[in-house]
């Protein structure tokens, strides 16, 4: 009798322990649960943080490269046609006269030099850009280039137009004036081949140059390739990709890819 | 008059409930109040029935089940912060689990046997619930949760624990006193219940203290 009583209460005891034990166990897995959650809520503020951070550091480069491609173009193209302007009319304060042809070339001169200001504020607008789509854009910025006559840029659009978001379609923009830039400064090159392809899930940008061609991978570890390294690293921030292919005496492609959303 | 040690843990909790006032009041917990009222004065006088010349305190033990299950489903509803129709599926619960205990009470075992239908009833919704309030608490979407500065979790913790234990050891409580059940000669009840009554009010005594008012929070 003593024997069943005992293994009764062992019997009682051993599934209360059990009870127990699995209350416990519920108990720690909410634990252990509630800890991942926080470590992941903590790592996905800290990519947030990065990102946002990296996100400024790379407007705040833009800004300082817009103002330094402002002071170029002024330097550069108006300035020097409103310098023309100034001896055509030192000419005429000289000569005390007033001729005709004269009169029409510093007329042309300032409507010259107007054209150029005008271009300039138009593809600098951010608000400008994201009123058009970024094949008019680009278009647009080409046709800058090619009214200066320093290079001749031909662009082809294919596929079917898709919406990119404002964001995406301004970086875009840059890290394709940026390429027209280091063409400009460093290719040497006398055409440029533009191709923008609309795929299922991405927009593919092709911008290539008929110039001297350089190996990237050297160029992208030096300083001076700090310009390479921004289109590498915008594309990156917008979920896309950018690709540098070149050789020596070969010419150059830049090829970017951003998702639609 | 005999007052057993583990009612200690039940009159401290009675005093922090009461010093915690505004605290609980910001928690929604304030029913613990009148509920720890009925705890304090049911123990008592279980404990001390022969003073009252009583043969047994099962009417004592039955009236308080009857009583206090209201403010325990009130108070898991608090925790279970439950929206629309939770609500509604959440009241109609335990208002059939109320008038299963009420027929058990008059109809079924009666006022004078101890009513161990109701308490295995009483004792799975306070798992249930108590569970369901503890996974409700860990998936809300709060950035960082510490569970230990959580008064709610101590609270459910505690419950979900006194539920499992005493499912089993009240759940047979008329089989062990029948064939004499002990364990270093007490009956299972006692050797088992009063500890797990301590944690159980020293659980919610260091969760009062942890609720903030709005202000602190």
């Amino acid at each position: 009798m003593q024997d069943t009583r005992d293994q009764v209460v062992f019997t009682i005891v051993a599934v209360i322990i059990i009870l127990l034990f699995l209350g416990v166990l519920f108990l720690v897995m909410l634990f252990y649960y509630n800890n991942k959650k926080g470590q992941m809520t903590k790592e996905q503020q800290l990519m947030k943080a990065t990102f946002e951070k990296q996100l400024l550091e790379s407007k705040l480069e833009i800004q300082e490269q817009t103002f330094d491609m402002i002071s170029q173009e002024i330097h550069d193209n108006v300035g020097q046609i409103l310098s023309l302007a100034k001896v055509q009319l030192g000419i005429m304060e000289q000569r005390h006269i007033i001729e005709g042809d004269l009169v029409s070339n510093v007329k042309e001169s300032i409507s010259l030099a107007m054209t150029e200001l005008r271009d300039i504020a138009k593809s600098l607008s951010s608000e400008r850009l994201q009123l058009l789509s970024l094949p008019e854009s680009i278009a647009q910025e080409i046709k800058r280039i090619n009214r200066s006559g320093i290079l001749k840029v031909t662009a082809s659009v294919e596929g079917v137009e898709k919406n990119v978001p404002d964001h995406q379609k301004l970086i875009a923009f840059r890290m394709v004036q940026e390429g027209f830039q280091n063409i400009i400064k460093h290719a040497g090159a006398s055409e440029v081949k533009v191709s923008i392809r609309y795929l299922e899930e991405w927009i593919h940008i092709s911008i290539f140059d008929n110039g001297t061609g350089f190996n990237p991978e050297n160029e992208l570890k030096k300083r001076e390739g700090l310009g390479l390294q921004n289109i590498l690293r915008r594309a990156s921030l917008i979920g896309g990709k950018a690709n540098i292919i070149s050789k020596p005496g070969e010419g150059t492609t830049l090829e970017i890819q951003i998702a639609y959303a | 008059m005999h007052i057993a040690w583990f009612e200690y843990f039940q009159i401290a909790c009675l005093v922090v409930a009461l010093y915690c006032f505004r605290r609980l009041r910001a928690c929604s917990l304030l029913a613990f109040i009148p509920l720890l009222l009925i705890v304090n004065v049911t123990e008592f006088t279980g404990t001390n029935y022969r003073l009252f010349g009583w043969e047994s305190n099962y009417l004592i033990y039955n009236l308080y089940l009857l009583a206090s299950t209201p403010f325990y489903f009130y108070i898991a509803g608090k925790m279970l912060f439950l929206t629309g129709k939770e609500t509604f599926v959440f009241y109609a619960v335990c208002i059939l689990c109320l008038i299963l205990i009420s027929v058990n009470f008059f109809f079924i075992q009666s006022p004078f046997r101890f009513n161990t239908y109701s308490l295995i009833l009483f004792d799975i919704m306070t798992i249930v619930f108590s569970s369901l309030s503890l996974v409700r608490l860990t998936i809300m979407d709060q950035n960082e949760l510490n569970f230990t500065r959580e008064p709610f979790f101590w609270i459910n913790s505690v419950n979900l624990l006194f539920g499992l234990i005493t499912l089993v050891v009240l759940g047979l409580h008329e089989y062990i006193l029948i064939n004499h059940i002990e364990i270093a000669h007490k009956t299972l009840y006692n050797a088992i219940v009063p500890s797990v009554n301590a944690i159980v009010y020293a659980g919610y005594s260091y969760a009062f203290i942890l609720c903030r008012t709005p202000g602190i929070r």
